[in-house]
């Protein structure tokens, strides 16, 4: 056998093997270009989830087609942030000067994926002063921003590129008398909290011994019975969710279901859960993905994958997870409800805090028990204050969404909806209860983020005194 | 063969009839891109003229039913004319890029909305000073050719002049009713 039929036959078993792999297998990560971005990596697998063009198309439709699958997730999120620069700006043929510096109608332009080593943050693989593209004329139509340095307008908590809906003049202006706290009638002081809860408590509040046990006896005391579940007054009976049967079909019979998917749930919680499949925990679990990697761009004759071997993949767990998390919750799949969720416990406060604590492990997260903000949390749910006081965990990472005149609100578990830029908590969660100037300068300051709010914010960001400033006409 | 002549006689000048009246062909040869763009202004500029008398000045200065602010979301207010305007072109232009319209001006409360090229700061500077009624010319833009109209935009209700005189980052606070305060540019791609 001479050493081109050996080549041959090498060949032949690497393109076998790799083509199991791209089509069978699905572990398609070392056919990447590089590592993903923080907010993509749990679909590294799923290339068809952006990867869509055809043979035979030009650079400029492949670049729409990518255009297209960004959008598919992140147009919602855009529209809610009034996005500043959406698309529809520069599609002036006179903004074509604009475009040649920098093309912002395509997203890649600043966000392209697989190139960790120019990634920032924010996922923009842009130098950080590309602002000065279209405003080097900043400073002569705006007197307080002479000798600003463009590496800081996005830095410094001034501006966002997409969303700057509590951060644009006239908000800022309006805003700008607010005191640090914002409800001081509505919140008993810090200090009055932490004095009547370690009385009820009988623990200190000071230094280590804040760690607060999940099954505590105080949390222990406020769980409810299932007998007195919401979803048990709402007459949901057991086989309504653990039955292959839909919840308003009461004549059909089924097999017993141990553990429902999340397609029981969303019958009655159907934004809480659309919200989850486009969140950090939920995205791996879209249908959407799901139905691209089934019937999606890849050629049917060379699609072998069945439903469940494509749900296995792509299941999510705690494990997989670039944060840091415990060890010992790295079997979770966060593409479920019960992951968070127990129906049978009406337990939302403690789901708001311990579940959370189940899987995050970092200074930010741990900090959380000496911070005024669950002391609040915690004499809320012993009564000493006003319900809706106190903050947990999920009060921030999963914001109210809907209308609240209407009285439609749920909660937004798409924590993405407010988490980066910090600023985008601003409206959401952090003006209920604090000034705007306050909040501006807590979270553009790290270690107070760290501290998880515990200290005050050195920082002070400017824009409220330019705005108010340049408000006032010559 | 004398059939097949026949045959030719009548075929080939039907055919070329039915080419040549085909309405898409003669609607597409038979206009001016000029009468094409003075055609949109017109519909453009009654739009605009609409909204800011039967809405603004009417719904918000005289029977002051609501407000009309440029941060229409926060204030559950009604946008301002010229953001009705752009919302419009923004539309267009997420149809088409055969066709886009746009909002520019000398002394604009926006610094983007400033002319841009070279025959946006030439048709403003023509109409101003009364040169003409509207500036036509072609362009390159980003490798394509355009057919480019400029029409002045004129200030036709009190709700204009109010906004652009009080606005802090208007540079003029001196607008007179029937004023021209900036100009429509109307581009057309050329094939």
């Amino acid at each position: 056998m001479n050493i081109a039929v050996l080549w041959s036959l090498g060949s032949l078993v690497a393109i076998a093997i790799l083509f199991k792999i791209m089509f069978i297998e699905e572990d398609r990560e070392i056919f990447t270009s590089g590592e993903m971005t923080n907010g993509h990596h749990q679909i590294e697998s799923q290339c068809n989830a952006c990867h869509t063009n055809g043979l035979m198309e030009t650079k400029e439709q492949e670049k729409k087609n990518m255009n297209s699958n960004c959008l598919a997730c992140h147009k919602k999120d855009l529209k809610a942030g009034r996005d500043s620069h959406d698309i529809k700006l520069f599609r002036d043929p006179a903004n074509a000067d604009r475009r040649k510096v920098l093309d912002a109608l395509f997203c890649a332009t600043c966000h392209l994926e697989h190139k960790p080593e120019i990634t920032d943050d924010l996922a923009v693989t842009l130098p950080m002063d590309f602002c000065v593209a279209c405003h080097q004329e900043i400073e002569h139509e705006r007197p307080t921003h002479v000798n600003a340095e463009f590496m800081d307008c996005s830095s410094s908590g001034c501006h966002n590129y997409h969303d700057n809906t509590s951060l644009y003049e006239k908000y800022l202006v309006s805003a700008a008398d607010e005191p640090n706290l914002l409800v001081p009638a509505l919140l008993m002081s810090a200090a009055s909290a932490k004095k009547s809860l370690s009385k009820k408590m009988k623990i200190s509040f000071e230094g280590s011994d804040l760690v607060i046990l999940p099954s505590g006896p105080v949390i222990d005391s406020i769980y409810l019975s299932y007998e007195n579940t919401s979803h048990h007054n709402s007459k949901i009976e057991c086989v309504r969710c653990h039955s292959t049967i839909g919840l308003n079909d009461t004549t059909s019979k089924s097999d017993w279901v141990g553990q429902p998917n999340n397609d029981v749930c969303q019958e009655c919680h159907k934004k809480q859960s659309v919200s989850h499949s486009m969140g950090r925990h939920g995205m791996s679990s879209h249908p959407a993905l799901s139905e691209i990697n089934r019937q999606g761009k890849i050629p049917k004759i060379f699609n072998f994958s069945k439903e469940d071997s494509v749900k296995s993949k792509t299941e999510f767990k705690v494990g997989h997870s670039r944060l840091n998390t415990k060890g010992s919750a790295s079997h979770l799949e966060l593409g479920k409800c019960s992951a968070c969720h127990n129906p049978h416990e009406d337990n939302l406060a403690d789901t708001a805090i311990n579940v959370c604590l189940e899987c995050h492990e970092n200074e930010h997260t741990e900090n959380y028990f000496g911070s005024e903000h669950y002391q609040l949390y915690r004499s809320e749910q012993l009564g000493l204050i006003e319900k809706g006081a106190g903050v947990s965990c999920a009060d921030c990472h999963f914001s109210v969404a809907g209308s609240k005149k209407k009285g439609k609100t749920f909660t937004d578990h798409n924590q993405n909806s407010n988490l980066r830029p910090r600023e985008k908590m601003i409206r959401s969660v952090c003006s209920s209860c604090h000034g705007l100037q306050f909040s501006l300068d807590a979270l553009a300051d790290d270690a107070v983020v760290k501290s998880n709010f515990s200290l005050k914010p050195k920082i002070h960001v400017k824009s409220i005194d330019w705005a108010t400033n340049s408000n006032l006409r010559d | 063969m004398s059939r097949f002549f026949k045959a030719s006689f009548l075929t080939i000048p039907s055919v070329v009839l039915c080419i040549v009246l085909t309405p898409s062909k003669a609607i597409a040869d038979g206009i001016k891109y000029k009468d094409v763009t003075d055609l949109l202004f017109m519909v453009l500029e009654s739009d605009r003229k609409a909204y800011a008398q039967m809405i603004i000045d009417r719904l918000v200065n005289e029977y002051e039913h609501i407000e009309a602010t440029e941060s229409y979301e926060d204030d559950e207010s009604a946008p301002l004319p010229a953001q009705m305007f752009r919302f419009g072109a923004e539309l267009t232009s997420e149809k088409t890029d055969r066709l886009s319209y746009s909002l520019i001006s000398q002394w604009p409360i926006n610094k983007q909305n400033a002319p841009r090229t070279e025959s946006e700061e030439q048709g403003l500077s023509e109409l101003q000073s009364g040169k003409a009624e509207s500036y036509y010319t072609e362009e390159t833009l980003g490798g394509n050719r355009y057919f480019t109209a400029i029409y002045p935009d004129i200030a036709v209700a009190e709700s204009c002049i109010g906004c652009h005189n009080d606005h802090k980052d208007s540079p003029r606070s001196d607008f007179q009713l029937g004023e021209m305060m900036g100009g429509v540019a109307i581009r057309i791609l050329l094939q």
